[in-house]
């Protein structure tokens, strides 16, 4: 039984899109993320779960850092994508400050590229079980 | 009263960061400054000195919407430099998820810019119709957006579930009727009409490309004037809207997905047999590919040295298009500039080509 409804925050850090979009085809008809009591919310003063796609460029490494201090207590991440987990297909980047845990400390991984609607509702579900 | 208004660079306005310096006087805009690169990733460099089939799928992560047009673009170039010809039924392949790519994409972006007007339930029944297409291409190429069909030389795989494809076209198709008519609602034309006017001559002055420069009047589609792949033989019939306003732009993207329909189901049907690919030898040479990615015109320079990757720049749609976004927006009122932004269908993460820094490590270059 889930108890709480978490709301989530997005940063796109610098990724191809791909990420953004399946996280917001799991949130439309067809997955239905909402049901699991979670919305997407403009602030992240508002929101429990910080979910990072893309590499981390250099210009997004100071503003994560700053987004990750003004999320409210209890601070989960979760990182989508390749790119946020290793670097993915710009490893070799030169303007690549990631990938996310070196700069935050993350919580829950979802591997892919892109990740499928049905592995971002599960990574989620799985950081409810920890809130 | 004057105020100064910044958007982002990460705004819930925008899904990917960019930032717009907005002057407002009694709620108007009077002035613009933006500034972009916020998603450099440096591809183009990641790409030089590389060779073989590997290169693809960097291409094909330029951009997670139009991946497709990219990799068709980038593998145009170096097959013409080769000069291999490609087997008759790769490039219809191409053709065809191609055409199914910008259904998908032009249904992203109505959505979205319904949630932008405010019209949340809309939002919802088109993302609904676009996770058909999806569901096409996962069970077809095995991954939802990035397809990994093209490779240098052909294509990868054979389509198997062209009966679902036919009957995700056909539902589309008419699900584009009940589009329009949503759109031209009363409610919709009055948050739209005559927002973010760009008239012909401006367009055709900013160098304009896609359904942008279509709904200004300008009648420009690369699958007409320089045909490739199967378009040689499909004829693809071109919209055009004479308002420029932001009501047209919806308009020439409602029809845009009904004649991708419509090219779909005549690539089913005019499918020749034959093989998938052929070999293909990296050569020395250079050339320019431009293909009509979902957005507009996408345009690669390949440069082929000694067998390697010399230089690739990637001018994207969003590139040429994102000029004319100050343009639009001087005189608006200040609640349509989120309408305004994506009227264009921006894609940051195609545009974001160079970043600039100083010795201390500060972005310095305005681009």
């Amino acid at each position: 039984m889930i108890s709480r409804s978490p709301w989530l925050y997005h940063f796109n850090s610098g990724g191809c899109n791909g990420c953004d979009i399946e996280l917001i085809a799991s949130i439309a008809p067809g997955f239905d993320l909402e049901r699991l009591g979670c919305v997407l919310k403009g602030s992240p003063r508002h929101a429990d779960i910080l979910l990072v796609t893309g590499c981390v460029t250099k210009q997004a490494e100071k503003r994560l850092k700053r987004i990750y201090s003004q999320l409210a207590e209890k601070k989960i991440v979760i990182a989508i994508g390749s790119c946020a987990l290793s670097g993915g297909a710009f490893r070799s980047s030169y303007n690549r400050a990631g990938p996310v845990d070196r700069i935050i400390p993350v919580d829950i991984y979802i591997p892919g590229c892109p990740p499928r609607p049905q592995a971002i509702i599960h990574g989620i579900k799985t950081a409810l079980e920890r809130l | 009263m004057e105020c100064l208004l910044p958007i982002g660079p990460y705004h819930p306005v925008l899904s990917e960061p960019e930032y717009f310096k907005i002057r407002v006087e009694d709620g108007r805009v009077v002035e613009v400054d933006f500034r972009v690169g916020y998603n450099h990733r440096g591809i183009e460099k990641i790409l030089e000195g590389r060779t073989g089939q590997g290169v693809v799928p960097i291409v094909e992560r330029i951009c997670g919407i139009c991946n497709f047009a990219h990799t068709t673009c980038f593998c145009n170039a170096v097959e013409r430099i080769a000069g291999v010809k490609l087997p008759e039924r790769a490039d219809w392949m191409r053709t065809l998820t191609a055409e199914l790519e910008r259904i998908q994409s032009h249904l992203l972006w109505l959505g979205l810019y319904a949630d932008a007007m405010g019209f949340e339930t809309l939002f919802m029944h088109i993302w609904k119709e676009r996770e058909g297409v999806m569901r096409i291409f996962e069970e077809a190429f095995g991954n939802r957006v990035t397809k990994g069909l093209n490779t240098l030389g052909g294509v990868r795989w054979d389509i198997k579930n062209e009966g679902k494809i036919r009957g995700v076209a056909e539902r589309i198709m008419r699900y584009s009727d009940e589009l329009e008519k949503e759109f031209s609602s009363r409610l919709v034309k009055s948050r739209l009409e005559g927002v973010g006017v760009l008239e012909r001559k401006d367009a055709k002055r900013l160098s304009l490309v896609g359904p942008v420069a279509r709904a200004s009047g300008i009648k420009f589609d690369i699958r007409r004037i320089m045909p490739y792949n199967a378009y040689r033989e499909l004829r693809p019939e071109i919209y055009t809207e004479k308002d420029g306003d932001c009501l047209a732009r919806v308009r020439v993207r409602i029809f845009e997905v009904r004649e991708s329909c419509r090219l779909v189901l005549e690539c089913l049907e005019g499918m020749p047999e034959g093989k998938l690919k052929t070999g293909l030898e990296f050569r020395d040479g250079e050339t320019v590919g431009r293909v009509e990615a979902p957005r507009g015109e996408n345009l690669h320079f390949v440069s082929i040295k000694e067998g390697r990757i010399a230089r690739v720049r990637v001018r994207p749609p969003t590139f040429a298009n994102f000029s004319a976004v100050p343009y639009m927006l001087l005189g608006e009122r200040t609640a349509d500039i989120p309408v305004v932004i994506l009227s264009i269908d921006p894609c940051f993460s195609c545009m974001d080509r160079i970043a600039v820094y100083n010795e201390r490590g500060e972005r310095i270059c305005r681009f």
